[in-house]
């Protein structure tokens, strides 16, 4: 296998894959497999993240002694057709990416024993190299310790499986009593959870402050401008003078696809961030597992936090609930934590963009689109008007309602601005007004490809810097021989061969300097 | 257009429905299990291997929703299911809040109770039949006197396609989607006069596009089953090691109708289209005469005097009798038979 150099963070990321199995692909090995060692909760979060049908490969093969299948035995299970060998080394490579499962090659000797070579970002490459090949080579194998914890789990029926037990049991009844009066009930905390996800997203917007100053609100140590800009969402001139940002001032192209995804995607981009900042201060294998465990935890529902949780692990919870993702009260001195509908939904499964998923904050659906264009949105929430401001031209606001038009131009500012035609075609699907989803397509056909056409209509025409080559002589191999030298180096971008002309790279022309004068000598003299 | 993307973005969220086998009378006796079958490993194997399965099922997702229904002796009974996650408008706040405790999108994110469920359930459902069964004692000797215990298995299919209409109509007045699916776990040997609402049953899943998947874990083979699973393009296994059972059901079962698109199920090695005999509880390959109402087939023509007083309607509207001589009305083409199996 050959190694890649630096590998970017477009090498690792995979474009298909969610947030959760982009930032699990881009920790260590060493730090990953100690996770899957030292937690079930992340090895049941990344068995949920991956796709269908590298789900079924891995309880297929959690249950097989040694866990590991050949190659070509794994081929009887695919489906006849070139799609499924597509899907399977896809899902093969994406298990491989999150280290699920490993490759096994002739003579027993893992793959991963030049593991200092290989670089982060070529994990799971080698099975699409396979699906080029035709066949999958040597053993696939699940790791043991992921597998041991897949049968715990499933074996213990997902109870008792933390060492000290779990949950807030123990404690005296009138103790119990008071934490259960305590407990708000859904509506409170669901309007909690979304109000506190709106402050944010609004702050990264710049229409509101209200994270802007850490620990103004709660005593908390999080500064979530930091957070965005760390995470790409925002420059880093936004965070100055904050009187006097304009809207959507600073916000990067990244921070605009940011906004248009779902909550769910939303969270995990943000807590990958955190603990990517987390694991410089602190023991980061511990919170990262702690913030796995608690995505399991049931939400309206009270968890004991004084004298169970670890510093870290209370320090984590404190800055989860300045994000919204948990709530804490305290009875008498002793504090407790319930996890919101934010923080829950968080390893519910491969991410869909279809807009199902119920626990996202704002899956309730309230955009009408209309044939002509127009967007009536019912909603009185500033971020979801926000979001809409984006790409429909605003007309109204009334109380309850937003109504907007999508323009030619307001759609193109969105474009410019770095989002994508399909995300908004994915936003209004998503967010789909209960009564149009009813109809299928709930957002009409003639808009969406309207959105497309818009987008391609951007690209017509593209600019680049070039410098002109003419003036070759009218016979013999000079010309030929530019023409492919500026091939090879990747530089050509238009080329006559009756007028013998070729436009090269401007910043190529430097490089080519030398090369055409070389040849002219051995070449264009004759 | 963008291309659309074949593999990825789909979820693989599914209802499942599992009829578990729990009939007493086919557990009590150790007659048609043969050696080394699940079946011979007991009821409590069994269903540890299903919870084993289900567990596994909610890890997969957490919008998977399972419904357990327990086919035994006297009908089928709910041992588990799944919240719908689905809010009615008819709902008060005080259903509402009941189900709050479970509730992300109508689920917890790992459905912890099932196993424990199931078997609660269970030992109530045990509990009742002895108490009732010094009144009920004559009835169930009567029962046990014809041939070996059956269990209805017909009456639990319906019931399950019942559920995925009632799941699907309310999750369509929420705009969700789910993609249901069957498993039925049978242990002991199809009832023959279960043959017509088992084909019904049969052909609306088939409508429905909801595959049966069907374990036989007895020692013989089920042709209800396999016909079920062949029709409706599930799975039909009747696993040959009574231990591993557990990744049988991960190996099949436990594959959402988008993995099939990709992944193959068990081949079906021969299936058993052989209809049965209204009188006499057999399968029969020649189809001597048919009733059209009810759609009856008889193998011998001695016979339809006494069929006549099973259905106590005049004569002529109901029987259509064909001399024998004439031509054979058999039954929809009934190819070779099944294979030898080795």
């Amino acid at each position: 296998m050959d190694v890649n150099g630096p590998s970017t963070s477009h090498a690792r990321a995979h474009p298909s894959d969610g947030a959760f199995v982009t930032f699990l692909s881009t920790l260590k090995d060493d730090s990953l497999d100690e996770l899957y060692e030292s937690s079930v909760w992340a090895v049941l979060a990344a068995l949920r993240a991956c796709d269908a049908i590298g789900k079924q490969i891995v309880l297929r093969l959690s249950f097989v002694s040694g866990g590991s299948i050949a190659g070509a035995e794994l081929e009887r299970w695919i489906a006849d057709g070139d799609a499924g060998r597509r899907a399977t080394a896809r899902a093969l490579g994406r298990l491989s990416r999150v280290r699920a499962i490993e490759r096994v090659v002739d003579g027993g000797e893992a793959r991963e024993a030049n593991a200092m070579e290989v670089d982060v970002g070529t994990r799971g490459r080698d099975f699409e190299e396979d699906l080029e090949r035709g066949s999958f080579v040597g053993t696939i194998r699940v790791r043991p310790a992921f597998a041991a914890h897949v049968r715990r789990a499933l074996e213990r029926g997902f109870v008792g499986l933390d060492a000290d037990g779990g949950g807030a049991e123990g404690g005296d009844d009138v103790v119990e009593l008071e934490v259960e009066k305590k407990v708000p009930d859904r509506a409170t905390l669901s309007a909690y959870a979304k109000s506190k996800w709106e402050d944010l997203l609004l702050t990264l917007t710049g229409a509101s402050d209200a994270f802007s100053k850490p620990g103004s609100k709660v005593s908390g140590r999080l500064d979530a401008q930091a957070l965005f800009r760390a995470a790409g969402l925002t420059t880093s001139d936004a965070s100055g003078d904050k009187k006097a940002r304009k809207r959507n001032a600073g916000v990067t192209a990244e921070g605009f696809r940011f906004l248009l995804t779902t909550a769910q995607e939303q969270v995990w981009v943000l807590l990958t961030q955190y603990i990517r900042d987390e694991s410089r201060t602190a023991s980061a294998t511990s919170a990262i597992s702690f913030l796995l465990r608690l995505t399991f935890q049931r939400p309206g529902r009270a968890y004991a936090m004084t004298g169970v949780l670890s510093d870290t692990e209370q320090d984590v919870v404190r800055d989860l609930t300045h994000l919204g993702l948990l709530y804490t009260f305290d009875v008498k001195k002793r504090w407790y934590y319930v996890p919101t509908l934010l923080s829950s939904g968080l390893s519910g499964g491969f991410a869909s963009d279809d807009g199902d998923n119920r626990a996202m904050v704002s899956a309730e659906g309230h955009v009408i689109v209309e044939t002509n264009y127009r967007v009536y949105a019912y909603t009185s929430s500033l971020v979801e008007m926000e979001i809409l401001r984006l790409f429909t031209r605003a007309d109204y606001r009334l109380p309850n309602l937003y109504v907007g038009m999508l323009t030619r131009e307001s759609v193109q500012n969105a474009l410019r601005a770095g989002v994508d035609a399909e995300q908004i075609v994915a936003y209004l699907r998503a967010h789909a007004h209960k009564q149009v989803r009813k109809k299928k397509p709930s957002v009409p056909g003639t808009v969406c490809d309207q959105i497309r056409l818009w987008a391609r209509d951007m690209m017509r025409v593209r600019s680049d810097e070039c410098v002109l080559y003419c003036d070759f002589p009218p016979v013999g191999g000079f010309y030929n021989a530019v023409v492919a030298e500026a091939t090879k180096r990747g530089a050509l971008l238009w080329r006559d061969d009756i007028g013998r002309k070729l436009t090269v790279r401007a910043d190529a022309h430097e490089a080519m300097k030398p090369v055409v004068a070389a040849l002219k000598q051995s070449l264009g003299d004759t | 257009m963008p291309e659309p993307r074949d593999d990825d973005v789909t979820d693989d969220r599914s209802l499942l429905i599992v009829l578990v086998e729990t009939n007493p009378r086919t557990w009590e006796t150790s007659e048609g299990k043969g050696e080394g079958t699940p079946a011979s490993r007991g009821l409590s194997s069994v269903l540890g291997a299903t919870i084993t399965f289900l567990n596994a099922f909610f890890a997969l997702n957490q919008q998977n929703r399972a419904v357990v229904v327990a086919v035994h002796g006297d009908g089928c009974h709910y041992l588990y299911t799944s919240p719908l996650g689905v809010e009615t408008d008819e709902d008060g706040d005080e259903a509402e809040d009941a189900r709050w405790a479970n509730k992300v999108g109508g689920l917890d994110p790992l459905q912890s109770e099932a196993g424990p469920t199931i078997l609660r359930r269970l030992g109530e459902l045990n509990a009742a039949e002895t108490g009732s069964s010094a009144t009920g004692a004559k009835r169930d000797k009567a029962d046990s006197d014809d041939g070996p215990a059956t269990s209805p298995f017909a009456g639990a299919l319906s019931l399950a396609l019942c559920y995925c209409n009632r799941a699907q109509a309310l999750e369509n007045a929420a705009g969700l989607r789910s993609k249901p699916r069957i498993l039925c776990l049978q242990a002991s040997q199809d009832n023959p006069t279960d043959y017509i609402p088992m084909m019904n049953a049969i052909f609306s899943a088939q409508r429905q596009s909801i595959p049966v998947d069907a374990f036989a874990l007895g020692e013989h083979d089920s042709p209800f089953m396999q016909q079920a699973a062949h029709i409706t393009r599930g799975a039909y296994v009747k696993p040959t090691l009574g231990d591993g059972l557990l990744q049988y059901l991960l190996s099949t079962a436990v594959m959402d109708l988008r993995s099939r698109a990709f992944l193959k199920l068990p081949a079906a090695r021969g299936v058993d289209f052989r209809a049965s005999c209204f009188c006499h509880n057999g399968p029969s390959s020649v189809g001597l005469r048919v009733l059209r109402l009810p759609l009856r087939l008889l193998r011998r023509s001695s016979r339809v005097r006494h069929v006549r007083h099973h259905i106590r309607r005049p004569r002529r509207s109901i029987i259509d009798v064909i001399d024998p001589s004439s031509r054979a009305i058999s039954p929809p083409r009934p190819p070779a038979r099944p294979p030898a199996r080795a």
